[in-house]
């Protein structure tokens, strides 16, 4: 777990923000749409699946096709929404619904609200207001996550007990970037542990014309190398220059969830079939498997989205039960998976056309992402070639990823209310279980 | 993904051109089925356009008999081709291809242009339009762009919301809203001063519009600025002032020194209209998005009481509890103009060709 680092909220930011994004223009005021982006030195580097293009010159200036028009063009003011008052219940704290400034209500979140902030009818809903605001409660002695919690909120939950629903539109971006980072961190970290062992078989380019459309575009993603940018500096820098609303940043999760499930459960319908009989001769089952196949597979299934439950392709994924909790928990140990995973071995072609979310292919992913989500979900985007600058990538390429995108996702990036909240909640949990784990570390280390 | 080929489709005439797309009619060379084909174009600079990805991304997810069907999206190296059901003409083009009935137009005293529609037709149009409007709603879908040229009608008298490349979704808080949506003539006052909060109403305002403009055949609010277009709505709808809208100064483009109009009579502008109709039409277009009537209580209005009646009180029913959802709702839609003339459709139908 060395490489996971969630520690106290400002520390980290800064530490990897001074490490890898270059000096810039402040961007405090209206102009960042202008200011030049600075190269990050070569960010990303070429893709075994080919794309080539020129770099773009690095001090060129690009400016936003519909420059935002405040100075934080996200978080401005709340929609008067009846649907959404109405479904939010009684005890739900509504933001200042004024229109005038977002930066007071930005600037000082009300640090501690208790978590008892909720209807007394199930679920409770909490509004989260910072990353420190999770960390009190989190560390509260009465809180789930501070208990045992290898049994009680995870698998043997009492399927009528609903855990609180964690709101976390009013949080800082900043803030939200951080979970979703510090996620997407975990799960990539854990599945390059695999690769290792699965020696993943990546075909050479010249290759790739025999293979079907959806493995290309999964190749597409994939680096030669990794690149030297944290998540959290990758996320933070585009953020920084492309500055866009929350669900841009969460949608992610939810895109690389689908896409996984929807590129995956092909290969995997037919390893099922010839897994059967070797699963049903290894003892400990498939269920030793640690890839994370589901960023959301730390929810608990009580919790997992109506939507989800709802898709057939659910049905054909493996149980997975290497669900973030439990790496976290469990000290693993660096062995290899064991038997089940010998169908895979015995044929590693069968293995390119799995999709697995690495070091290799995030930073691609994620600023392919942005660009599909923030076009969907924000009137304020920006042209390609600012996020191609922005992400160190050639235009030529980021607009290859993008349609790849567009494709693996089926061009679906409508998000339901409902999907997004339970990722909300999951992120929460997830970094709130995260805290726990560190002060636990830290308090053994003592 | 795509199994599917631009060469399935056999191009024919162009049908429009659009400021992102052109839009082709097409036959399926496999069933024979004619088809709309929207090519939009991929820029290098820009990538996929964010209208396309709205309208595909929403459009797949809105199934609705009044929302145009999106079938299929096939790609190629620099374009995206957006497969769509045909119809026959926009609402726009509907409109301007009907024969003024003999001594029709010395009603509304206009000089020139088409005239309006027949009532039944209007209402019958209003009700899939509002239907169309209450299905995106309930999914938590804002248009955006509603305007006689986005709806879309069939032969069987269909009406069909068209074009979401302006759309997108609402319902999370915390979001930037641009006011720089929907056509001129069709655009709330809300938004017009300035808001950035606007919410369902807006789709409202502008249904309200279309329904007078089907009434007169001319757009109701034709502008030319922001300002002029605000001016020719407070000079039928009045002047608003902080007392009839608490509020309405703190709007970025409120202005102190606007004209003081009062409010006209709807009546006057729009003789043909009946008192119950004319009822749902100021529910439709009043100044404060708060006051708006919804579109599911648009479609409960006793002005489309008879619609309801057709279907033998089912439709009440299901209107009320099921819109926006495709169940008894559609089949009883789907029958469309059968021998009983159970269709509200029917009356137009024969006027369109």
């Amino acid at each position: 777990m060395g490489s996971i680092v969630i520690t106290a909220p400002p520390l980290h930011y800064q530490a990897s923000s001074n490490r890898t994004i270059p000096t810039a223009p402040s961007s405090s005021s209206a102009s960042h749409e202008r200011a030049p982006i600075p190269m990050s030195d070569a960010v990303l580097q070429g893709t075994t699946a080919a794309t080539s293009g020129t770099r773009p010159t690095p001090h060129a200036r690009h400016s936003a096709q519909h420059p935002p028009k405040s100075p934080h063009p996200e978080p401005q003011s709340t929609p008067q929404n009846p649907t959404q008052d109405a479904s939010a219940g009684s005890g739900h704290v509504r933001p200042q619904a004024t229109a005038s400034n977002d930066s007071s209500a930005r600037a000082s979140p009300q640090l501690v609200r208790s978590p008892a902030d909720s209807t007394s009818s199930s679920p409770p809903r909490i509004r989260v207001q910072s990353l420190s605001h999770i960390q009190s409660f989190a560390l509260d002695g009465t809180s789930p996550f501070s208990q045992s919690r290898s049994s009680s909120r995870r698998s043997c939950r009492d399927p009528s007990d609903i855990g609180p629903q964690y709101e976390i539109s009013a949080m800082p971006v900043a803030d939200i970037i951080e979970m979703v980072a510090g996620l997407l961190t975990k799960i990539t970290t854990t599945n390059d542990r695999q690769h290792e062992h699965l020696h993943r078989h990546i075909p050479p380019p010249d290759g790739t014309n025999n293979l079907d459309p959806q493995t290309s575009s999964v190749l597409a993603f994939h680096g030669k190398n990794i690149p030297n940018i944290s998540i959290l500096s990758y996320l933070s820098r585009i953020h920084k220059y492309c500055p866009t609303t929350y669900e841009v940043f969460l949608s992610l999760l939810v895109y690389f969830d689908r896409m996984t499930e929807r590129v995956n459960a092909g290969p995997m319908q037919s390893l099922r079939q010839a897994n059967q009989q070797s699963v049903e001769r290894a003892t400990p089952g498939p269920r030793d498997s640690s890839r994370m196949d589901s960023v959301s597979s730390s929810l608990p299934a009580s919790q997992r989205s109506p939507m989800e439950s709802r898709r057939q392709v659910q049905a054909a994924a493996p149980p997975s039960s290497g669900s973030l909790g439990r790496a976290a928990d469990s000290p693993r140990q660096d062995h290899p998976p064991s038997s089940p995973e010998r169908p895979l071995d015995a044929d590693p072609y069968s293995l390119s056309h799995f999709f697995v979310v690495d070091s290799f292919n995030i930073h691609r992913l994620v600023i392919a992402g942005v660009t599909c989500a923030s076009k969907f979900f924000s009137d304020v985007f920006y042209t390609n070639s600012r996020y191609a600058k922005v992400g160190g990538l050639p235009l030529a390429e980021l607009n290859q990823l993008e349609l790849q995108f567009l494709l693996l996702n089926d061009f679906r990036l409508a998000v339901p209310l409902e999907e997004m909240e339970a990722y909300g909640t999951m992120l929460v949990e997830f970094y709130a279980r995260e805290v726990v784990a560190q002060q636990n570390a830290t308090q053994a280390h003592r | 993904m795509d199994k599917r080929h631009p060469s399935s489709f056999q191009q024919l005439e162009k049908l429009g051109e659009g400021t992102y797309a052109t839009v082709f009619k097409g036959r399926n060379r496999q069933t024979g089925e004619f088809v709309a084909l929207k090519e939009i174009h991929l820029d290098s600079e820009e990538g996929t356009p964010s209208t396309a990805i709205r309208e595909i991304s929403l459009m797949k997810e809105l199934k609705h008999e009044n929302i145009v069907s999106l079938h299929d999206v096939i790609h190629t190296e620099n374009k995206l081709m957006l497969v769509f059901e045909y119809m026959d003409k926009d609402l726009k083009k509907y409109m301007d291809s009907q024969p003024l009935p003999p001594g029709y137009d010395s009603h509304g005293g206009r000089s020139r242009g088409a005239g309006g529609l027949p009532p039944d037709t209007i209402k019958s149009f209003m009700y899939q339009l509002l239907r169309g409007i209450a299905f995106c709603h309930d999914n938590r879908v804002l248009h955006r762009d509603l305007k006689p040229q986005n709806l879309l009608i069939n032969t069987k008298g269909q009406l069909k919301l068209a074009d979401f490349g302006l759309a997108r979704a609402f319902g999370i808080p915390v979001n930037t809203f641009s006011n720089e949506v929907v056509t001129l003539w069709y655009r709330a006052p809300d938004v017009l001063l300035g808001s950035r909060t606007y919410n369902t109403s807006i789709d409202i305002w502008s249904a309200g519009c279309i329904m007078a403009e089907m009434y007169t055949g001319r757009p109701l609010f034709p502008g030319t600025t922001n300002e002029d277009q605000l001016q020719k709505i407070f000079r039928l709808m009045g002047t608003p002032s902080e007392r009839s809208w608490p509020g309405i100064s703190s709007f970025p483009e409120y202005r102190q020194g606007w004209q003081v109009y009062a409010t006209q009579d709807l009546q006057i502008l729009l003789p043909m209209i009946d008192q119950v109709g004319l009822s749902l039409l100021s529910g439709m277009l009043q100044l404060r998005p708060e006051m708006r009537i919804s579109a599911e209580q648009a479609l409960r209005h006793p002005w489309f009481a008879e619609i309801h009646q057709r279907y033998g009180g089912i439709q009440q029913q299901v209107v009320a509890q099921q819109m926006g959802q495709q169940g008894l709702n559609q089949q009883v839609m789907q029958q469309g103009p059968g021998p009983a003339g159970a269709s509200y459709g029917t009356s137009m139908a024969q006027g369109a060709y």
